[in-house]
């Protein structure tokens, strides 16, 4: 296989619905990295295997979830912290953005 | 003939005078300014009132000594902020010198807001947000228009089995109910703790679901 095939079959490991064509896909990726000598790459994905059920939408079982599947919105969070707090503040300029984000959270709900 | 001292020729001109320590009226006027005056204003200001060249790294040797890093009211304001503005606020302290380790943080408004959109939680750690360098832990999840909003905030300062039981264990103290769905990263701890004690309590765990998951592959693919 090509590599740039084999990246795109990768990458769209995750997002296959169908139980069978997963392992199918799967077979043939492990195969593929063997034959290239990714032996890192054949362990991780042996070891991402045996918890499929945790990551990929084929094991996933019916869950109402409201839409979240990724920590991106935690990111986010993450980031608009890091704006106003760095590594040079204390903990209660922390606390004082906390305030100010939820007094802010609370104008736009009421509205 | 009498003689010119150094200082004298130098004063005359507009030439400035480099300094190796400070005097004692110097030390005095660093003690008049605040705490969280810069320390090129304060040099500035030394400067031109005794008019001699001092270096930075000098005069904020000398700032610190005043003003401390880690002042010992840091802590303590934090807790009455917190109390002021009713937040509940759980401590966790080391028996053996007294120091605080782990905080828990959730307020009235966080509160309402995981009653009507506590059915998915986000759970993730950030770091570099304050100079203890201690870890952030965050619960998140969205609301009905699709904002971001906050849950509880934990301040804790390692990422081990033991510290994130008791962050959880405070979390659903203070919310009482369940999330059905917990998305978080592929932390082997967090992963731990759940599949120990709150594998039974019907919430389904996953980490990271889709986009992580391929983005680690293509990476160690690359390797």
């Amino acid at each position: 296989m090509n590599h740039g095939a084999l990246k795109t079959k990768i990458l769209e490991l995750p997002y296959i619905e169908n139980q069978d064509e997963f392992q199918k896909t799967y077979e043939l990726i492990q195969k593929s990295l063997t034959e290239k000598k990714f032996l890192k790459g054949s362990h991780y994905l042996e070891e991402m295997w045996k918890i499929r059920e945790k990551w990929a939408r084929a094991y996933l079982p019916w869950r109402f979830t409201g839409g979240t599947r990724t920590t991106s919105r935690a990111e986010a969070i993450n980031s608009l912290i890091k704006q106003y707090v760095s590594s040079k503040n204390e903990v209660s300029d922390f606390i004082n953005f906390i305030s100010s984000f939820e007094k802010n959270q609370f104008m736009i709900i009421s509205k | 003939m009498e003689l010119i001292s150094y200082e004298e020729v130098h004063s005359n001109h507009s030439f400035k005078i480099k300094k190796d320590n400070l005097n004692d009226d110097m030390i005095k006027d660093i003690s008049c300014f605040n705490k969280n005056t810069s320390v090129t204003e304060i040099r500035e200001f030394l400067e031109r009132k005794y008019k001699v060249e001092l270096s930075y790294s000098l005069v904020y040797f000398h700032f610190r000594k005043i003003f401390p890093m880690f002042g010992p009211d840091d802590a303590s304001t934090f807790i009455k902020f917190c109390e002021d503005n009713e937040f509940d606020v759980e401590k966790c302290i080391d028996e053996s010198d007294k120091s605080i380790t782990k905080l828990f943080i959730c307020s009235k408004l966080m509160k309402a807001h995981y009653k009507a959109y506590g059915d998915s939680l986000i759970v993730d750690a950030t770091y570099r947000v304050n100079k203890y360098k201690l870890p952030v832990v965050i619960f998140s999840g969205y609301t009905h228009k699709g904002r971001n909003c906050i849950f509880g905030i934990g301040i804790v300062n390692d990422e081990k089995e033991s510290t994130y039981n008791w962050l959880f264990a405070k979390f659903f103290a203070s919310h009482t109910s369940l999330p059905i769905f917990l998305v978080s990263d592929h932390d082997l701890s967090i992963k731990a703790t759940l599949e120990k004690s709150y594998k039974t309590k019907h919430i389904y765990f996953a980490f990271g679901t889709l986009s992580r998951v391929s983005q680690s592959i293509s990476t160690f693919y690359m390797q």
